[in-house]
């Protein structure tokens, strides 16, 4: 443990890994975030955006794939498209 | 300061291959740390029956040190006690254990992989639970009772 900074880090990580991974909605992960937040810059004493500041990095862009793997089980269950069948409609409620 | 920014925000105890410390340490060199694990996938591919063509990106490196830090979760005291049966008894860790992980993820993910790879780093055998879960345990207390 190099410095005080690394080990309240280290308890953000602990968060993330203990109750953050664990949470499904955007909201209820918005709401952990803003408790974090909340509790570092009230108890740690530090701003949190500065604790975490070398882990920002403007030029980067990344693509979250969250998205994009919600898109596509969204799109099979609205077509009722299946692997043999690409192009059925969904004409039942399933 | 996003979301997204915090996903780099991680620890793993095999950072370092050259020193043998296996402290628990925050990854700073995401790019270094990605050589690292490449090089732990490359020692398991030369001694595993099925090597694994993976490509750890960033997300692959978070959940293989999200599955080791799992790993690493203390059991209950029957695992303590069988220090030495650790590998063999890393299934029934994992059933009677405080901590478990459940991966999920479309086909093709990676998921196995990373839990592959994730538990040759901490030195456990991996086994696959078959659709058929009671004889997977039953060949399981076989295997345990044998060493025993």
């Amino acid at each position: 443990m190099t410095d005080l900074n690394a080990m309240k880090r280290l308890w953000v990580h602990e968060i993330m890994r203990v109750y953050y991974d664990r949470l499904v909605y955007p909201n209820d992960r918005q709401n952990l975030l803003g408790s974090i937040r909340e509790i570092c810059d009230r108890q740690l004493r530090i701003q949190f955006d500065e604790l975490c500041s070398h882990l920002v990095d403007e030029g980067r862009y990344e693509l979250d794939d969250f998205p994009f793997s919600r898109l596509a089980s969204v799109t099979l269950e609205f077509t009722g498209a299946t692997e043999k069948n690409p192009t059925k409609a969904l004409s039942s409620r399933r | 300061m996003t979301e997204n920014d915090l996903r780099r925000l991680l620890f793993c105890d095999f950072s370092d291959p050259k020193n043998d410390d296996h402290f628990y340490k925050e990854i700073t060199d995401v790019d270094g740390f990605r050589k690292v694990a490449e090089g732990l996938l490359a020692k398991y591919n030369s001694v595993s029956r099925k090597p694994m063509d993976l490509v750890l990106f960033d997300f692959a490196l978070e959940h293989l040190c999200r599955v080791s830090r799992v790993l690493k979760q203390p059991g209950t005291k029957v695992q303590e006690h069988c220090h030495d049966w650790g590998h063999i008894l890393f299934g029934l860790k994992n059933l009677i254990s405080e901590s478990h992980a459940l991966l999920v993820g479309v086909g093709g993910s990676g998921r196995q992989s990373l839990s592959r790879l994730a538990a040759h780093i901490a030195g456990h055998d991996f086994h696959e639970v078959e659709h058929l879960i009671t004889e997977s345990l039953h060949k399981f207390y076989r295997t345990a009772s044998a060493l025993g």
